[in-house]
C-alpha cells in the first residue's frame, strides 16, 4: 500500500498540470476532431477515461457539445471513469454526478485479475464497446522495475480484446504516457527495438523508416521517437491479432519538468482501430497480415507534432488559453474540496 | 451486612451490533454523516453512491475537519464523548448541534466494514488518512472481549483497528472525506431494488435531476414504487436540515416564513450524486386544491426532570389525498433533523379519523426537550420519555380539542369538509334546478315543444326526447296560447317524475285536469 505522503506528492504533481496549455493543445488538435467524428446525429460518444481528479476532458468535451450530458437527469450516461486514488475518485464522483459507470480501482488490476475483482470486472466489461478510450497514464507505460510484458501492456491488450468481443466496428484509443530515458525499462525497450528491426527487413517499411538513425541509435539519441514508433508498432500488432486494422492518426509530444527539476516528455498517440470483419464473417488470416503490412510503413512515415513549437506560433497560445478558460472557471466554481 | 459493588461490562461485539444494524434503511446511515457535517459547520456535503452499481460510496464535507488526535479520541472511545459537552451550538454558524452520543461515525459500519477517512482541521497545515477496519468487531471472539480492553496485551484477539498517516495540507483547507469500499452486499442489493425484482416488480422510472422534477415524477403515488434509490433521495431530503424547495413547504403561506428562514440561515447544502437536495415538500398539489393551514402549533412546557419542551410546528390539510404517500403524516424534527419519516398515526392518535390522515401533513420542530427520547437509530422515539409524552399530549390536544383558532384541528377539518359538502350540495341543487328550468324553458338546448297527433303521443299523452317534448293535441286544445309552452314544460317534468310510480292512464288524467286549470285562467 502506497504511503500517504507518496500519494500526496503524486497528486500534487498531477494537480499542477491541470492548467497546462500544452496538454490542452493536444485536446484541441488531437482529441477534439476524433470526438467530432463520432458525434453524429443522434449517436452519443461512448467514452471510457482515466480522467484524473478534475476530469477536464469530460467537462471540456461536454462544453463543446460532443459528450452527452443529460441536463434533466444531471448525468453523463455514456461516460465511464476509472480512478484508483480514493480522494480523487471521491472528487470526480461527487463533482460530476452520475455517470454510466464510476469505477474506483486500478484499471490494470481489474482487467487482468477478474478473479480478484469479479464485480468490478463484470461491471466494466459489460459497458463495452466504447467509441473512444482515453488512457491518460501519468507515468511510463513500462516502469523501470516491471517485466517487459507488464500489466499496462497486458491491460491494453485486454481492452482491445473486450472491444472486439463487444463487436466494435470502429474506435479510437488516446494513449498518453511519460517518456524519460533515465527511467526507461531496458528489457521492454530491447523488445521494442527488436520488433522495429524485424520490420525493417521489409523493403517497403525500410523505405518508410527513411533517414532516421538505426533503432539502436534512435533508442539513445531520440528516445521519445523510438518509444513512439515502438509503442505504435506494438499497438498495431495487438490490433491485428484481434481482428482490427490499426492507424496511427496523430502523435504529439511536449516537455515537462518534474518537481525535482528533471525534464521528461509526455507523448500522446491517437490510434484508430477498425474491425477487419463483421462478427458474421469468417476470419481470414491473410487479410490480417496484409492490414498489418500496410500499417507499418504508415507508422514509420508519421511524425510527432511538437506541441511547444505549435504554441509558439502567433496567437496559438491565446487561442488555447481562451478555449480552456470556461472549463477552468467551472472547476474553480465547484467549491468542493480540492 | 457490607454491600459489594460489581462492574457492568459490555462486550466489544456490541459495537458490531450497533454499527451493523441500527439503521433501518441506507439513508439512515448516510443521514448520520450529514448530521456530523452539519455539526462541523460545513456549508456543503457531497455524497456519491456509485450509482448504478453502488460499489463505492463517498461523503465529503467542507466542515471544520478533525485533527488526527481528535479522530483517535473519537475512534478510541466510541460513544464516550459528546459534542455538546462544551456548547449546544456549533462554533461558526451557531447551529444547534445534532450529535449527542458520538456514534455517528459508526453508522458507516452499516454500509461497509472498511473505510478511509481523510481530514484536515480548520487552521491546520496537515491532513491525515485513517484506514479503519471494523471487520474484527464482527468476529465471534468479539463477544468475549470487554469494551475498552482492546488495547490489552493479549495479542490474539483484536476487535477493530485503524491506522493513521499524515501529510502536509494547505492552511486554508478544512474538510472531512470518507471513502467507503467493499460495500456490504445487502446494502448494494437494496439500493438496486433487488427485493422488488424478486417478486417481479420493476421500479417505476423517475427523474433523478433537480428536486422539483424528482418530486413531480414521484408524486403520482408512492416514492417506494420507484425503487430504493428514489427512497434514498426522499429520506435524505426530507430529514436533512436543508432548505425547502422554492415556495415550500406550503405555497403562499406567509405564516411559515420563519421556518423557511430558519433553514436558509443554516447555509447548509447536501448534494447527492451531483444533485442538490431540498426538502421535497410543496403543497398544495395544485392551485385549485382546497386546503387549510394551521400554522401555529407552538408550545413550550417545563418538564418535571428540568428539561423544557419547545415546539414550533404546523399542520396542513387538503381536500384531496396528499401524494406521494410518504408525505402523509407528521414529521418530528429534533434539532432540525427529521426523526424517522412522516408518522401517519400522528404519534399514535387514539381516535379513528379515517381518510383525514391521508389528507394531512405536518412538521413539528422540537428544539429542546426531546433528545433523550430518540432511540439510537434516530428513526424512532422512546415512547415512555416524559418529553415525548408531553409532545404527544400537545399534539393530541391540538388535533382533537382546542386550538388557538378555536376547535381542534380535526373538528375544524370536519367543519371545513361539511361546509364544502354543503356548498357542493347547494351547487348541485342549484344545478339541478337550473337544468330542470332549462328543460322547462328550453334553455339547455333547443327543445321543440310541439303538439302531437294522438297516434304519435305516448299513452300518458306526453313524449319527451332529447330535444323535443310532444304533447297530445287533445290535451292542449283548451290551454290558452300564452300558457302553451309552460304547460308543455310542466307536462314533461311531471310525466318524467311520475312515470315510475303512476300509471300512464292516471298521468294522462292528471295532465288533463291541469289543462283544465290553465283553461280556466
Amino acid at each position: 500500500m502506497a504511503d500517504f505522503q507518496g500519494v500526496e506528492k503524486r497528486r500534487q504533481r498531477a494537480r499542477s498540470t491541470y492548467k497546462d496549455l500544452k496538454k490542452h493543445y493536444v485536446r484541441i488538435a488531437g482529441w477534439l476532431p476524433v470526438f467530432s467524428h463520432y458525434k453524429t446525429g443522434s449517436h452519443h460518444v461512448r467514452y471510457l477515461t482515466l480522467c484524473a481528479k478534475l476530469a477536464i476532458d469530460i467537462r471540456y468535451f461536454r462544453s463543446k457539445g460532443l459528450l452527452f450530458f443529460d441536463k434533466q437527469q444531471k448525468s453523463y450516461p455514456y461516460v465511464t471513469f476509472i480512478e484508483r486514488d480514493s480522494q480523487d475518485y471521491a472528487f470526480i464522483a461527487e463533482s460530476l454526478g452520475r455517470t454510466r459507470l464510476p469505477l474506483k480501482g486500478d484499471l490494470e488490476a481489474i482487467l487482468l485479475s477478474p478473479a480478484d475483482y469479479p464485480k468490478e470486472f463484470k461491471d466494466l466489461s459489460s459497458t463495452f464497446p466504447y467509441d473512444i478510450i482515453n488512457l491518460d497514464f501519468t507515468g511510463e507505460v513500462v516502469r523501470p522495475a516491471d517485466p517487459p510484458y507488464n500489466t499496462t501492456i497486458r491491460a491494453i491488450e485486454k481492452i482491445v480484446e473486450l472491444q472486439r468481443e463487444a463487436s466494435s466496428r470502429r474506435w479510437h484509443m488516446f494513449l498518453t504516457f511519460r517518456v524519460r530515458r533515465e527511467t526507461a525499462n531496458g528489457g521492454a525497450d530491447d523488445e521494442l527495438r527488436r520488433i522495429i528491426e524485424s520490420n525493417l527487413l521489409n523493403e517497403q517499411a525500410r523505405a518508410a523508416y527513411g533517414a532516421r538513425p538505426t533503432p539502436t541509435e534512435l533508442q539513445t539519441s531520440e528516445y521519445k521517437e523510438f518509444l513512439r514508433i515502438g509503442i505504435a508498432k506494438f499497438l498495431a500488432g495487438v490490433a491485428t491479432t484481434r481482428d482490427f486494422t490499426f492507424s496511427l492518426d496523430a502523435s504529439y509530444y511536449y516537455e515537462r519538468t518534474s518537481p525535482d527539476g528533471e525534464p521528461y516528455y509526455i507523448l500522446t498517440l491517437i490510434a484508430g482501430f477498425t474491425a477487419l470483419r463483421s462478427s458474421s464473417q469468417l476470419q481470414d488470416p491473410r487479410r490480417a497480415v496484409a492490414a498489418y503490412a500496410r500499417c507499418v510503413p504508415s507508422i514509420f512515415m508519421s511524425n510527432a507534432i511538437d506541441v511547444v513549437a505549435r504554441l509558439r506560433s502567433a496567437g496559438e497560445s491565446e487561442r488555447v488559453t481562451t478555449d480552456l478558460r470556461p472549463v477552468l472557471d467551472e472547476v474553480e466554481e465547484l467549491g468542493v474540496i480540492q | 451486612m457490607a454491600t459489594q459493588n460489581f462492574p457492568i461490562n459490555v462486550a466489544a461485539s456490541v459495537i458490531a451490533d450497533i454499527s451493523a444494524g441500527i439503521y433501518r434503511t441506507p439513508a439512515g446511515a448516510l443521514k448520520e454523516l450529514i448530521s456530523n457535517a452539519f455539526d462541523a459547520d460545513a456549508e456543503s456535503v457531497r455524497i456519491s453512491t456509485g450509482d448504478p452499481h453502488f460499489r463505492t460510496f463517498t461523503c465529503t464535507d467542507d466542515g471544520s475537519g478533525m485533527t488526527p488526535d481528535r479522530f483517535k479520541e473519537i475512534m478510541g472511545l466510541i460513544g464516550g464523548s459528546s459534542k455538546r459537552d462544551a456548547d449546544q451550538y456549533s462554533g461558526i454558524h451557531r447551529r444547534p448541534l445534532i450529535g449527542r452520543i458520538g456514534i455517528g461515525l459508526l453508522s458507516i459500519g452499516q454500509i461497509c466494514r472498511r473505510f478511509e477517512v481523510f481530514s484536515s482541521a480548520r487552521g491546520s497545515t496537515k491532513k491525515f488518512r485513517a484506514r479503519v477496519n471494523l471487520e474484527p468487531y464482527t468476529r465471534p471472539e468479539a463477544r468475549r472481549v470487554q469494551l475498552g480492553k482492546q488495547l490489552a496485551k493479549d495479542p490474539t484477539v483484536k476487535v477493530g483497528e485503524f491506522e493513521i498517516e499524515e501529510a502536509p495540507e494547505s492552511k486554508g483547507k478544512h474538510y472531512t472525506r470518507i471513502v467507503m469500499e467493499d460495500i456490504i452486499p445487502g446494502f448494494t442489493e437494496q439500493l438496486q431494488s433487488e427485493p422488488m425484482a424478486v417478486i417481479g416488480v420493476t421500479p417505476l422510472t423517475f427523474k433523478k435531476g433537480d428536486m422539483s422534477a424528482f418530486l413531480a415524477s414521484v408524486s403520482n403515488d408512492q416514492v417506494a414504487r420507484h425503487g430504493a434509490y428514489a427512497q434514498l433521495i426522499w429520506e435524505l431530503a426530507i430529514t436533512a436540515p436543508i432548505r425547502y424547495l422554492s415556495e415550500g413547504p406550503i405555497k403562499e403561506c406567509a405564516q411559515l416564513r420563519d421556518l423557511r428562514q430558519r433553514m436558509e440561515a443554516f447555509k447548509f447544502s447536501v448534494y447527492l450524486d451531483g444533485v442538490e437536495l431540498f426538502k421535497p415538500i410543496l403543497l398544495p398539489h395544485s392551485k385549485s386544491t382546497t386546503h387549510k393551514v394551521y400554522p401555529h402549533l407552538d408550545y413550550e412546557k417545563s418538564l418535571a426532570d428540568g428539561r423544557k419542551l419547545s415546539v414550533r410546528g404546523y399542520i396542513y390539510w387538503q381536500k384531496t389525498r396528499i401524494l406521494p404517500r410518504e408525505l402523509q403524516g407528521v414529521l418530528v424534527r429534533v434539532r432540525n433533523v427529521g426523526v424517522g419519516t412522516c408518522d401517519p398515526t400522528y404519534l399514535g392518535y387514539p381516535r379513528h379519523e379515517g381518510w383525514k390522515f391521508s389528507q394531512m401533513f405536518g412538521e413539528l420542530y422540537v428544539d429542546d426537550g426531546l433528545d433523550e427520547a430518540i432511540n439510537i437509530d434516530r428513526a424512532s422515539f422512546r415512547e415512555t420519555d416524559e418529553g415525548y409524552l408531553a409532545l404527544q399530549e400537545f399534539l393530541f390536544q391540538r388535533l382533537g380539542k382546542e386550538t388557538d383558532e378555536g376547535a381542534g384541528i380535526f373538528s375544524s377539518i370536519k367543519a371545513a369538509t361539511s361546509e364544502i359538502a354543503h356548498r357542493r350540495k347547494m351547487k348541485d341543487t342549484a344545478g339541478r334546478r337550473e337544468r330542470t328550468a332549462a328543460v322547462i324553458y328550453g334553455r339547455a338546448r333547443p327543445v321543440t315543444l310541439t303538439e302531437a297527433e294522438p297516434h304519435e303521443a305516448a299513452p300518458s299523452g306526453v313524449k319527451v326526447t332529447a330535444n323535443e317534448v310532444r304533447v297530445d293535441g287533445e290535451l292542449l286544445r283548451d290551454v290558452p296560447a300564452k300558457y302553451r309552452d309552460l304547460y308543455i314544460g310542466i307536462c314533461a317534468v311531471l310525466d318524467k317524475r311520475l312515470s315510475a310510480s303512476v300509471s300512464a292512464t292516471r298521468r294522462r288524467e292528471l295532465l288533463s285536469k291541469l289543462a283544465e286549470l290553465f283553461a280556466a285562467q
